[in-house]
């Protein structure tokens, strides 16, 4: 089956997911909505919370539109968990993954959600803010950061206004169109993990705004049938393309 | 139990210069819109806002420059809705609303 | 937000976070951050400070004459709100009788006492959404938003959805 960076990115935020986890998005993220059903689809063993406040919706609801906040992330729903509890059950330790994404990152995983060019007061655009990712990565054990663009404007050497860091003693990952950064616990700077199939380590470094300094790093498997088709099987009207348009 | 029941207009009217209003709902999401636009047609003024997700109804009071104040963990309308274009136009550059900033 | 909204339903005047280390937010709005020692073990807390908000203004699918709200839904965070604001005003896309929330109690998210004014306010969420009676953006009233802010003609826009013209 033929696949593309959405599909790719989708399977890499499927296998980010491990048995038992507790995996939260949040609105405006239509890329895990869909990978996280398909990962369900498969019969990955998690839960899946979100800020529609349903728990372990009915994941054959399919997507019509980007918005991660209506029905079909409710509808079947186990349980009602809000927002407010999702915070604090990640806030007491409990939360496993939560995908979050950015404006901009630096080499330090430290990411811009608040604004672009100017300064706080003054911004040239005001973003929508963290949404919980000021709350998020301090306390959840493996933040992933999803992001559909990758070039030299998004991923820079240094994030003026931090709206959120990585502590140091979780890891991060970092899933763009072209690669997988993470930041291991214990270390400070984002390292390149893996690279899809389709691209090669010069082009990442040629679209990153930092210094790569790695001559070598492995190539991760692209997605695999049973992901393609689990893919298709929840996303009729293909919402997942709607980050890369 | 007493009857509470009013027109939009007697509940508008309840709201004051510099008070601080919380606006439920989420993105484009059971906001309450067409309260917010009925307050656009009152003179009040320098409310504050907050909400930790304010949309739609939230950001009709950004647009009209009758908030002066926003508490926000997010603030936006969501993808195919985009940014928020009153939180944008009052708080880009010049413009004078006060963003704070929650998660 | 949650946290100070939570400090304003409590009555008190400020609240430890969890969460918030290394976010720049933090640092730039002392009037709503501040850090402070635990009185127990010395650790440090983000801390921020109560909204107690005038009033919550809240949509519903459905309210009784009373305010007794139910939320059919995701509920966000709008009975929170409620109980930290001093009172609320709900619209609701329908009245219904007291018997409805007889029948299931727990479903009232919103009881009577904490309302001022309930407002019968069909299409209130308008051109968004409001689960289960209306399940998508009307998009050319929406584009029509967008273009007013622009034009800083918002008012004109309200004119014309409050008086069905669009």
């Amino acid at each position: 089956m033929e696949y593309g960076k959405p599909e790719m990115m989708a399977a890499a935020i499927i296998r980010q997911i491990e048995d038992g986890d507790i995996v939260f998005h949040g609105l405006a993220s239509s890329t895990p909505m869909v990978a996280m059903k398909a990962a369900k689809a498969m019969g990955k063993e998690f839960t899946y919370l979100t800020l529609s406040d349903g728990v372990d919706h009915d994941w054959t609801r399919a997507p019509y539109v980007a918005s991660t906040l209506t029905e079909n992330t409710y509808t079947g729903s186990v349980a009602t968990f809000g927002l407010d509890e999702i915070f604090d059950l990640y806030c007491s330790g409990k939360g496993d993954i939560a995908f979050l994404s950015c404006l901009q990152m630096d080499k330090e995983g430290r990411i811009a959600m608040s604004y672009l060019g100017g300064d706080y007061e003054r911004p040239k655009l005001r973003g929508p803010g963290g949404a919980g990712s000021a709350t998020l990565p301090p306390v959840t054990k493996k933040t992933t950061i999803w992001k559909t663009t990758h070039d030299k404007k998004t991923f820079i050497e240094h994030v003026d206004f931090a709206t959120t860091s990585p502590p140091l003693d979780k890891e991060m990952t970092v899933i763009t169109p072209l690669c997988i950064f993470k930041k291991p616990v214990g270390e400070k700077y984002l390292k390149v993990a893996y690279i899809f199939p389709f691209t090669t380590l010069e082009e990442v470094k040629e679209n990153t705004g930092w210094e790569i300094d790695q001559m070598e790093v492995p190539v991760m498997n692209p997605p695999t049938e049973e992901e393609l088709t689990a893919l298709k099987k929840v996303d009729p009207n293909n919402i997942l393309h709607f980050e890369f348009k | 139990m007493k009857n509470k029941m009013m027109s939009l207009l007697q509940a508008t009217d309840l709201i004051k210069d510099n008070m601080l209003l919380a606006i439920g709902g989420n993105a484009m999401h059971r906001t309450p819109s067409l309260f917010t636009l009925a307050l656009t047609r009152k003179p009040v003024k320098n409310l504050k806002l907050c909400g930790a997700a304010p949309g739609l109804a939230t950001d009709i009071l950004l647009a009209s420059q009758q908030a002066d104040t926003s508490y926000f963990g997010f603030s936006g309308l969501e993808n195919e809705a985009g940014l928020s274009p009153g939180m944008r136009k009052g708080m880009e550059g010049e413009g004078k609303i006060r963003a704070i900033e929650g998660s | 937000m949650i946290h100070a909204l939570r400090a304003g339903a409590y009555g008190i005047p400020f609240m430890p976070v969890g969460g918030m280390w290394g976010s720049d937010l933090v640092g730039i709005r002392p009037e709503f951050y501040q850090i402070m020692k635990s009185p127990f073990d010395g650790a440090e807390v983000v801390c921020v400070k109560a909204l107690a908000p005038d009033y919550a203004i809240v949509h519903v699918q459905e309210a009784d004459i009373y305010g007794n709200c139910r939320i059919l839904g995701p509920s966000y965070q709008d009975a929170l709100m409620a109980r930290a604001a001093k009172k609320t005003i709900v619209t609701a896309e329908r009245i219904v009788g007291s018997y409805r929330m007889q029948e299931e109690p727990k479903l009232t998210a919103i009881p009577h006492f904490l309302v001022q004014a309930v407002v019968e306010l069909p299409g209130g969420a308008k051109p968004g959404i409001c689960y289960p009676e209306y399940q998508g953006v009307e998009w050319d009233k929406h584009k029509a938003y967008q273009k007013a802010v622009k034009a800083d003609e918002v008012q004109k826009f309200a004119d014309m959805m409050l008086e069905g013209r669009l």
